[in-house]
C-alpha cells in the first residue's frame, strides 16, 4: 500500500532496506534468550531459597535449645549461599529435592 | 505437502507453541523468519544497523519470555513490531535525559562508491535524513505503511493507538516529507 503523493524514488528507497538479514542473528538470539532464562530461574531460586531456609530454621532450633539452633542458622545460611550459586545448573525438581534433604 | 503451501501465519502459532514449551530450535527458525523484517525497521528508526540489532535481539528476548503467555489474536510479525515499537519509546526516553543520543547518531560510514553511486547515496541520504527530521509517531507510522507494507489496522495494533491516529499522522508525515524533500523529490519530477 504505498501513498500515491510520495517520490517513487523516496519510497524506493525505503523499501530497498525494507528487510537486512544480518549472518548469524539466529544463534545470538538464542544465546540471549537462554541466557535470560538461566538469570530468571536464578532469580526466581534465589527469592525462594531464602524463605524455605528461615522455615527450616524455626522446625529445628526449639528442638535443639539456643546455641544448637544458632549453630543450625549458621550452617542453614551457609547452605542458601551454596544454593545461590548452584541453581544455575538446577532442574526445579532436582532444587526441591536438594531443599527436602536439608531438612532432614 | 510442499513448503509453499504452509501458512506462515499458521506455522508461526505453530511455532511459537513450541517455544513455549522450551524448544529452542523453533525459536531460531522463528528469529531467522522474522529478523530481517524486524531490523529493517528498526534501523530505518534509529539510523544505525548497530543500534538495530541490539534492538531486535532485545525483542526476541521478549518474545522469548512471553511465549507461554501468547495468544495469537494477531500475526506474529505484528506482536514483534509492537514490542519493537514499545522498546523504542522506552529507548527514547532513556536516551532523551542524556546529551548525546545514538537515536539521533550519525549516520553509518559509506563504503568507497563511484560517483554515479556516490549521486544515489546522497538522494538516499537525503531521503534517510528528512525521515528523521518527522516526529517520532510520523516516522514510525510512515515507515510501517511505506517500508513493511502493514495495514493502517496492524499499525494502529502496533503503535496501540486507533486507526484515525494513524491515518492523521500518516497524512501529516506525506505533507510534511513533500515540504522537506522540496520539489526535486516531487512525484514525476
Amino acid at each position: 500500500m504505498n501513498e500515491p503523493d510520495l517520490d517513487p524514488r523516496f519510497v524506493a528507497a525505503l523499501r530497498a532496506r525494507r528487510s537486512i538479514p544480518v549472518e548469524g542473528f539466529a544463534d545470538r538470539a538464542v544465546t540471549a534468550a537462554r541466557r535470560d532464562r538461566r538469570r530468571r530461574n536464578v532469580i526466581r531460586w534465589a527469592g525462594l531459597a531464602a524463605p524455605l531456609a528461615a522455615c527450616v530454621a524455626l522446625l529445628l532450633a526449639p528442638a535443639s535449645g539456643p546455641a544448637a539452633g544458632e549453630a543450625e542458622l549458621e550452617h542453614l545460611a551457609a547452605l542458601v549461599g551454596e544454593l545461590e550459586v548452584g541453581v544455575p545448573h538446577l532442574e526445579d525438581s532436582e532444587g526441591l529435592a536438594r531443599l527436602a534433604a536439608w531438612g532432614n | 505437502m510442499p513448503e509453499t503451501d504452509i501458512d506462515p501465519d499458521e506455522d508461526d502459532r505453530r511455532l511459537m507453541a513450541l517455544v513455549a514449551a522450551g524448544d529452542d530450535d523453533a525459536l531460531r527458525l522463528l528469529v531467522h523468519r522474522h529478523h530481517p523484517r524486524l531490523v529493517g525497521y528498526l534501523a530505518s528508526q534509529v539510523g544505525s544497523q548497530a543500534t538495530a540489532e541490539e534492538l531486535a535481539l532485545e525483542v526476541f528476548i521478549r518474545l522469548h519470555r512471553a511465549a507461554a503467555r501468547w495468544r495469537p489474536e494477531a500475526k506474529l510479525s505484528t506482536y514483534l513490531f509492537h514490542i519493537a515499537h514499545n522498546l523504542l519509546l522506552n529507548e527514547r526516553r532513556r536516551r532523551a535525559r542524556k546529551p548525546a543520543s545514538a537515536l539521533e547518531g550519525a549516520p553509518e560510514p559509506a563504503d568507497a562508491a563511484p560517483r554515479s553511486q556516490q549521486a544515489v547515496a546522497e538522494i538516499q541520504e537525503a531521503f534517510r535524513h528528512a525521515v528523521a527530521q518527522l516526529p517520532e509517531e510520523q516516522r514510525a507510522a510512515i515507515v510501517l505503511l511505506v517500508q513493511q507494507d502493514l495495514s493502517y489496522e496492524a499499525i494502529a495494533e502496533v503503535m496501540g493507538v486507533g486507526v484515525p491516529a494513524i491515518k492523521t499522522w500518516i497524512h501529516r508525515a506525506r505533507l510534511r516529507l513533500r515540504e522537506l524533500l522540496g520539489p526535486d523529490f516531487r512525484p514525476g519530477s
